[in-house]
C-alpha cells in the first residue's frame, strides 16, 4: 500500500462568519491512532472535517502527500480518506449489507454491479465488525451499538488509508465504547491503516491512543504520547478541570480521576 | 420476504399491469366497441373500420397517460429523496404554482388558447418558480438544505397561488377557460402535444436515472456523501432540474395532477426500501399503470360523458393511500 502522508499548515478552519482556529499546524502520525480531546466547542470536530475536505480551509493547506487536498479529484480523494461523521442517516428499509456496501461507491462504475473486489471488501468489512449474524436484517431495527458497528463497517468498506472517525463512541454504552475502540485499534495495526478521532473520554482516549492532541479554543494546545498529554496541568488548561492523574494498574496508561471544575466563585478548590 | 426478491415479484405485478390497463384503455370509454375489433386491429385484420378508427384515436392518450404518470411518479420519488420529506410531492418546489400563474396570465393577458402555447408558459412558469424557490433555498449557510427548499417551495407556493387568484377571479372568461387546465386531464393530448413533451421528458428521465446512485449516498446525510466523494449540493441541484422538468412537461400538458407523486414512491419506498435505483424504474412504471388507471375509471363512472383524471385520482387515491400507510405502518410496530 502506498504510505499516504497527511499534515496542516497554518490551517484555518471555521464558517463564512465565525472563524474557530486561526492557525493550526499539525503532523498525523502515520499507521497510528491519533485522538484528538478538548472541550465542547473547542474546535475539534471543525479540524477534524477540514482535514478531510468536509469543510473548505479558510486558510493555509491541508497536505497530503505535500499536495493540497483541493488538487485531488473528489472521487481519487474517497479512495484514500474515509470519513464517519458524528450523526450520519439511516435510509429507510435498508439492509446492513446493502449499506456497508454504499462505502464502495468510490470505486464504483456506471450501472455496473458490484465487482468481486467490492464484494470480498464488504464481507471483509462486515467480518472485522464481527456483524455476521446481522448482515440481513435491517439497519431500522439495530440498537444504537450495532448501528455504530455498521457504520464503522462501511468505513472500512472504502478501504481508505487514513480514516476519520468523528466521536465514534457518543451515545454508547460503556461495553460498546470499549469494544468499538478496541476493533479500531485492532484493525489500525492489522492494516497499517492511519486514524484519526474525536473522543471526550479521557481515560479511554488515553488507553487507545498513540498520539493525542489537546486542543483549546481553536488552537493545539500540547500533543504527544498519551503520558505527555494527560497531565493535571494540560487537564486543568484545556478543560479548566482539577484531576488527578495515575497510571492504570492494568493497562499502565494514564488514568484521571476528575476532582472539581474551577467554578468562580464555589467553594470546592 | 428479501427485498430483492419482492422487488422482482413486485415488477412482474406492475408490468402485468401496465399491459391491461394499455388494452382497457385503448378499449374502454364513451363509444362502445366490441373486444374483437381490438385483435383485429392489432394483428393487422382490420384498421379502417369506424371502431378501429375510435380505437386508434384512443392510442396518443393512452401513450400521453403513460408517459405523464411515469414522469409524475419519478418526479415524485426524486423530490422525496432531495427533500428528505417521505411526503413530498412533485409540487412541493412551488413549481405548479408558477406553471398555473403563467397560464393564467397567458390566457389573460395575452388571450392564449391553444395546448401548444400553454405549454411553453407553463414550462417557463414551472422553471423560473424553480430557479427562485432555489435561489432563495441557497442564501444563507449551509447552501440548499432539504428544509430550506421546503420551505421557500411552500413560500412561493402561497405566494404565487394568490397571484393567480388576483389575476383570475375578476375575470369570468379566464376562469372559465383556466379550470379546464387546472383540474388535471388526459383527455386532450394529441400525438402533436405528446411530441412537444417527449424531449423534455427524455432529458428528465435520462438525469434521473443518472443521478440515481448519487442521491442513495445523500441518504446518509450530506457529510457521508460528501465523504465517499460526492458533492451534495450539485447532485441536489441536477435532481431538483430533473423532478421539475418532468413535473413542469406534464403539468404543461395536462394541468397540475397530484396525488401519483406523492403516493406512488411513498408506498413503493415502505415496501421495497429506499434505494432509488429501484425505486425511480418501479415509479415510473407504478405511476404510469396509476395515472392511466384513474383515467380508465373516469371515463366509465362519467359515461356517457368523462371524469378527469385529477379528480378521479384523488377520490380513489386519498382513502387507498391512508390505508396503504396504515396497514403497513401497523405492521412494522
Amino acid at each position: 500500500m502506498q504510505e499516504h502522508v497527511l499534515r496542516l499548515e497554518h490551517l484555518k478552519t471555521g464558517y463564512e462568519k465565525r472563524i474557530i482556529s486561526e492557525d493550526v499546524t499539525l503532523a498525523i502520525p502515520p499507521h497510528q491512532v491519533t485522538v484528538l480531546i478538548g472541550s465542547n466547542g473547542c474546535g475539534k470536530s471543525t479540524l477534524l472535517k477540514t482535514m478531510c475536505r468536509l469543510n473548505p480551509a479558510l486558510g493555509g493547506e491541508v497536505l497530503l502527500n505535500e499536495k493540497p487536498l483541493s488538487a485531488y479529484p473528489s472521487k481519487k480523494l474517497a479512495r484514500i480518506i474515509g470519513m464517519l461523521p458524528q450523526s450520519p442517516e439511516v435510509p429507510e428499509g435498508i439492509s446492513v449489507t446493502d449499506l456497508v456496501s454504499r462505502g464502495r461507491f468510490p470505486y464504483r462504475q456506471f450501472l455496473k454491479p458490484l465487482s468481486e473486489e467490492d464484494r470480498r471488501a464488504v464481507s471483509e468489512a462486515i467480518e472485522e465488525m464481527h456483524i455476521e449474524d446481522l448482515a440481513d436484517r435491517n439497519v431500522d431495527e439495530l440498537s444504537g451499538g450495532q448501528r455504530q458497528r455498521v457504520w464503522i463497517a462501511l468505513a472500512l468498506a472504502q478501504e481508505t488509508d487514513i480514516l476519520f472517525l468523528d466521536e465514534p463512541t457518543t451515545y454508547l454504552d460503556v461495553a460498546y465504547q470499549v469494544e468499538i475502540l478496541e476493533i479500531v485499534r485492532q484493525i489500525c495495526r492489522k492494516k497499517g491503516i492511519t486514524v484519526v478521532m474525536v473522543l471526550h473520554d479521557i481515560n479511554l482516549s488515553a488507553r487507545y491512543a498513540d498520539y493525542m492532541v489537546a486542543m483549546k479554543k481553536g488552537s493545539i494546545q500540547a500533543q504527544g504520547t498519551p503520558e505527555q498529554i494527560i497531565t493535571e496541568q494540560n487537564l486543568r488548561e484545556v478543560f479548566g478541570l482539577s484531576a488527578k492523574v495515575m497510571t492504570d494498574p492494568v493497562f499502565q496508561t494514564p488514568m484521571i480521576i476528575p476532582l472539581g471544575v474551577d467554578i468562580p466563585g464555589s467553594a470546592s478548590s | 420476504m428479501h427485498t430483492g426478491k419482492r422487488t422482482a415479484l413486485y415488477t412482474a405485478v406492475i408490468l402485468v399491469f401496465l399491459a391491461l390497463t394499455c388494452f382497457a384503455s385503448i378499449l374502454l370509454g364513451s363509444r362502445r366497441v366490441p373486444f374483437h375489433f381490438l385483435i383485429d386491429l392489432i394483428t393487422g385484420k382490420d384498421r379502417t373500420s369506424l371502431e378501429a378508427a375510435v380505437l386508434l384515436r384512443r392510442v396518443p392518450r393512452t401513450v400521453f397517460g403513460l408517459l405523464a404518470g411515469a414522469a409524475l411518479g419519478v418526479s415524485g420519488a426524486l423530490m422525496q429523496a432531495i427533500t428528505k420529506n417521505p411526503v413530498a410531492d412533485p409540487s412541493i418546489l412551488g413549481v405548479n404554482t408558477g406553471a398555473s400563474l403563467f397560464v393564467v396570465c397567458g390566457i389573460s393577458f395575452l388571450h392564449i388558447t391553444t395546448a401548444s402555447q400553454y405549454i411553453w408558459l407553463a414550462l417557463a412558469g414551472a422553471g423560473l418558480t424553480a430557479v427562485l424557490v432555489y435561489g432563495i433555498a441557497s442564501l444563507g449557510n449551509g447552501g440548499a438544505t432539504p428544509l430550506k427548499l421546503v420551505l421557500a417551495g411552500s413560500a412561493a407556493s402561497v405566494a404565487l397561488g394568490s397571484l393567480v387568484s388576483t389575476v383570475m377571479l375578476p375575470n369570468s372568461n379566464v376562469m372559465n377557460s383556466f379550470r379546464f387546465w387546472q383540474v388535471g386531464s388526459i383527455g386532450g393530448a394529441t400525438w402533436d402535444s405528446i411530441m412537444l413533451m417527449l424531449p423534455f421528458l427524455a432529458v428528465g428521465l435520462v438525469l434521473a436515472f443518472v443521478m440515481a446512485p448519487f442521491l442513495n449516498t445523500l441518504l446518509l446525510g450530506d457529510e457521508m456523501a460528501a465523504g465517499l466523494g460526492v458533492n451534495p449540493g450539485v447532485v441536489r441541484g441536477l435532481s431538483a432540474l430533473s423532478g421539475i422538468v418532468l413535473c413542469g412537461a406534464t403539468t404543461a400538458l395536462a394541468g397540475p395532477i397530484g396525488f401519483v407523486g406523492l403516493m406512488v414512491p411513498h408506498v413503493l419506498r415502505m415496501c421495497l426500501g429506499s434505494d432509488l435505483r429501484r425505486l425511480i424504474p418501479l415509479s415510473a412504471l407504478t405511476g404510469a399503470v396509476l395515472l392511466l388507471f384513474s383515467d380508465i375509471i373516469g371515463r366509465l363512472i362519467g359515461y356517457p360523458g368523462e371524469t378527469e383524471a385529477g379528480i378521479v385520482m384523488a377520490m380513489i387515491g386519498a382513502p387507498v393511500f391512508i390505508a396503504i400507510v396504515r396497514k403497513v405502518r401497523i405492521r412494522s410496530l
